[in-house]
């Protein structure tokens, strides 16, 4: 009962605190009452809005500290940094930027949370009910149907425009995720013109500006985008959603954006750059489609282009390495045809000699590295070893294609077809182009079968018998280099070097039979060891050139040495000497002295005339 | 000279004693507060501005159409009070500081002042360590009276100023001020003094009538740019100091202007001067 009682007096005391207030807005509710200053003070712990009336009355309110104050008065309590507190500067911060005819309207249409509770909400809809009491309802209402009316007048499409944003409809595509995000259902849309959203007017929904210009006081309800146009945000303004902008500028004088401001430049980037990707992705994944030999029915243009270049391709493949043929038969004819006569006659042999030299050329590269790096001596020579190396590869690759192209320009030569006429059997040149075009051959007719998509899979076929071709082609020529040293050894040269190298497994069984398939591998990996074997002696040659020297190197210096102790030792000899020496006479000429002194003292004048002179007594 | 040591005094003691003392001292953590007040004109016919603001930036600028003063303060509160006084007549707004000691740092707030551009205004402007932007241009200001400490201030009358102007004072502690168009200013007398710094006048604008000038200078170096349809004659009193007016004629302790006898508006210039350098530069 006693707390009832408090309650009760406690109410009544507010309710008498509020009662000037209150009653004078309810009595001069009618009167077109109009603000001519406000004051808004926002700190940490307070949010103050002062109002000056031009009848002469004030309305102080504020949230400080915990407490709703009206007019100095403590009314009631609110949460610090709860809803009706953040409500509440939301409202008194746009106050300032209002002019005096949105003002009111603001103040009266602001309504509490409708989370708040308790005495909270009852303190809140009482300050709802203050700001409400103050104002000429219906001039607030006039006011706000007016801005309705023109809110629902801006951005509204015209014929001339909808023709002129048709003009610019490629880069709205470009924006498409941009426009999409948009809120469309009520979408003001300027073309090439200007538009103003005064304070007060609220649009809702969003507002797209084509080469134009967007003046906003008021707030935008949803995003805006701008493109090629400009922005100038008004203090006050408001944009609820993002400012997109695109190749626009922006003039922000105090307005606020909630959703950011976004540069679609670098959204355009990002998009071109995944375009792109996009698209090499396609162009990969189309070519593994037409290497499989799937059909490409889609694009018969694009097969037919990537066709010929590819057979163009393939024809300058082989004038460029016809000319290298023409060459080394012009400037190493003899080397040429000994390459090619081993692989003509041994063909088997050389092609495995050849794929073994192929798999051990890494290998000895790397040992040849190691074996000059570890004779120290050898390290400068690393730089002519690697650039050297693979430079003696590829020209040995390319003297054994070539010489395999001029034995195959020879056999087709032979077949007497008729388009094998200009090959002459005496002219190298002709007999190297007949062999490589025979070689591209397969190629050539697989990329035109390819260009009809339901033979692609003889096109894969062909290309798997070109490209077989060219490696047995390769393995062979390289083979044949090797066993002929690059054409300067005779044929039988790597039966000789097994002959001296193991004579143990007897030159018949190794030089002789070397038709045989078992023979020539064995040849053909004892070639391959015989070139680690060079290395390796090379290495061990250097090793020791290089021990040697460091141990000749190491002897002169300990000769040096001794020679320079002996020297100090003569020095430290003869020193020694002269110090003894030097002693020796001191001391002599000490004891004489001590001598001629004790003699002069037993004569009466002998000391005076001794300390005349440098006499010991001095010493 | 005695014109000098009065208006050298004058100018070390307003930036003494009109302000606290600015120094470099740790001070208690910053209290950033808000602070917006702004007034219709009303029927305020006449309007007396007197603002005082120890630190920070400072901008005026015209205000909009029916509007008396709008005034936007962002200032330490551990430090300052914000200060705003209407009594209809006359308007006091700045801001006030908690002790003599005041802690300076870059960002040492911030006071945007927006005054009418209808009523006719008498406007006292002190500051001390302050950088103000002032743009008084298409205001009607009757009196206007601005007092610097150390500043570095740029005041620019953008516009001609709507009313006619008895005099303009610029008192100048030690400061970089530059004034520009004070051919708009529209006043019969300027009235200028600094004590140390460096000093630019620029009178372009549009001249409506004639224009007596005195200026007594302490140490630094004063720029004078005067347009070339200008009549100029200059009268120099100084101790110690260079004058470099290469397109003028001198006559005794007086320098002429080639046009000041035909010249349609004529600038009469008064120069109390120590230890510094002027220069006369004509402009197109």
């Amino acid at each position: 009962m006693r707390r009832f009682l408090s309650d009760l007096v406690a109410g009544a005391l507010l309710a008498f605190a509020l009662l000037p207030a209150l009653s004078f807005g309810t009595a001069s509710a009618q009167e077109a009452r109009t603000v001519v200053a406000r004051t808004v003070a926002m700190g940490a712990d307070r949010a103050r809005l002062t109002l000056e009336f031009s009848d002469g009355s004030d309305l102080v309110v504020g949230l400080e500290g915990g407490e709703v104050r009206v007019d100095g008065e403590a009314v009631g309590r609110y949460e610090v940094g709860g809803a009706l507190e953040e409500s509440w500067r939301t409202l008194v911060a746009r106050t300032v930027q209002l002019d005096d005819e949105d003002l009111p309207r603001a103040l009266v249409e602001w309504t509490p949370p409708e989370e708040l509770d308790g005495d909270a909400a009852a303190v809140a809809a009482r300050i709802d009910a203050l700001m409400a009491g103050r104002f000429d309802t219906a001039t607030v209402r006039a006011r706000a149907e007016a801005l309705a009316r023109e809110a629902d007048q801006l951005g509204r499409l015209d014929g001339l425009e909808s023709l002129a944003l048709l003009s610019r409809l490629e880069v709205l595509a470009g924006l498409e995720d941009v426009v999409q995000e948009m809120d469309d259902s009520d979408l003001r849309v300027v073309v090439d013109d200007h538009l103003e959203i005064g304070a007060g007017i609220e649009i809702e929904g969003s507002v797209l500006v084509v080469d134009g210009s967007l003046d906003l006081l008021g707030t935008v309800r949803g995003d805006v985008l701008v493109i090629d146009g400009s922005v100038d945000l008004h203090p006050g303004s408001r944009i609820t959603g993002t400012l997109n902008l695109f190749d626009a500028e922006v003039d922000n004088d105090g307005g606020e954006v909630a959703g950011g401001i976004e540069v679609l430049e670098d959204v355009r980037r990002d998009r071109e750059q995944e375009l792109r990707s996009e698209i090499l992705r396609e162009i990969r994944s189309e070519m593994d489609f037409d290497t499989r030999g799937g059909p490409n029915w889609s694009s018969p243009f694009r097969a037919i282009g990537g066709a010929f270049g590819n057979i163009l391709g393939t024809l300058v493949n082989v004038l460029v390495l016809g000319a290298l043929g023409a060459a080394l038969f012009h400037f190493a004819g003899q080397n040429m045809e000994s390459v090619a006569e081993v692989a003509r006659d041994s063909t088997g042999r050389a092609a495995v000699v050849g794929l073994a030299g192929g798999a051990l050329v890494l290998p000895v590269f790397i040992l040849g590295i190691v074996g000059l790096a570890v004779t120290i001596v050898g390290i400068p020579a690393i730089l002519l070893w690697v650039l050297l190396f693979p430079a003696a590869v590829l020209v040995a690759g390319l003297m054994g294609y070539l010489a395999v192209a001029r034995n195959l320009g020879v056999w087709l030569k032979r077949q007497r077809y008729g388009f094998t006429d200009w090959i002459r059997m005496t002219n190298p040149v002709t007999l190297v182009f007949g062999g490589l075009f025979a070689l591209a051959a397969p190629f050539i007719v697989g990329e035109v079968l390819g260009i009809v998509g339901f033979l692609g899979v003889l096109e894969v076929l062909l290309v798997i018998t070109g490209f077989s071709m060219s490696v047995f082609a390769a393995a062979v020529g390289f083979g044949a280099v090797l066993i002929t040293r690059g054409g300067r050894k005779p044929e039988d040269w790597g039966a000789e070097f097994f002959t001296r190298r193991w004579p143990g497994r007897g030159s018949g069984s190794w030089g002789g039979s070397w038709k045989s398939a078992g023979d020539t591998a064995q040849e053909a990996a004892a070639t391959a060891t015989e070139a680690v074997w060079t290395a390796t002696e090379a290495t061990d040659e250097m090793t020791t050139e290089v021990d040697e020297e460091i141990r000749e190197a190491a002897q002169e210096a300990e000769e040096a040495v001794h020679d320079v102790a002996e020297e100090i030792d003569e020095v430290l000899d003869d020193a020694e000497e002269s110090v003894h020496e030097t002693l020796n006479d001191s001391e002599a000429e000490l004891e004489r002295k001590r001598r001629e002194y004790t003699e002069g003292t037993d004569h009466p004048d002998g000391p005076e005339t001794e300390s005349e002179g440098e006499g010991p007594a001095h010493d | 000279m005695t014109d000098l040591r009065h208006w050298t005094l004058g100018a070390f003691l307003a930036g003494a004693l009109a302000f606290p003392a600015v120094l470099p001292e740790e001070a208690s953590a910053q209290e950033w507060e808000t602070f917006s007040s702004s007034r219709a004109v009303g029927d305020v016919a006449r309007l007396d501005v007197r603002v005082r603001y120890g630190a920070g930036h400072f901008r005026v600028r015209p205000g909009k159409s029916g509007e008396l003063y709008d005034v936007r303060l962002e200032y330490d509160a551990s430090q300052f009070d914000p200060v705003l006084d209407f009594d209809g007549r006359r308007l006091e707004i700045g801001t006030d500081a908690h002790s003599r000691n005041i802690n300076v740092k870059d960002d040492a707030g911030e006071m945007m002042l927006e005054l009418s551009r209808e009523v006719p205004t008498e406007l006292l402007l002190e500051f001390g360590a302050v950088r103000a932007d002032l743009d008084l241009g298409d205001m009607t200001l009757s009196e206007l009276d601005v007092q610097t400490g150390a500043s570095e201030t740029t005041l620019d009358f953008s516009a001609p100023n709507r009313a006619r102007m008895r005099s303009a004072e610029f008192q100048v502690g030690a400061a970089d001020f530059k004034a520009l168009n004070l051919g708009n200013l529209n006043a019969d007398r300027l009235e200028f003094s600094a004590g140390v710094g460096e000093v630019v006048l620029d009178f372009g604008g549009d001249w409506s009538q004639d224009l007596e000038v005195n200026v007594a200078m302490g140490l630094g170096s004063l720029e004078m740019h005067i347009p070339e349809g200008i009549g100029v004659r200059l009268n120099k009193d100084s101790f110690l100091t260079s004058l470099d007016a290469p397109s003028m004629v001198e006559d005794g302790d007086r320098y002429y202007s080639e046009n000041w006898d035909e010249a349609e508006r004529r600038m009469t210039i008064d120069i109390d001067a120590a230890f510094g350098s002027i220069r006369i530069l004509r402009t197109r």
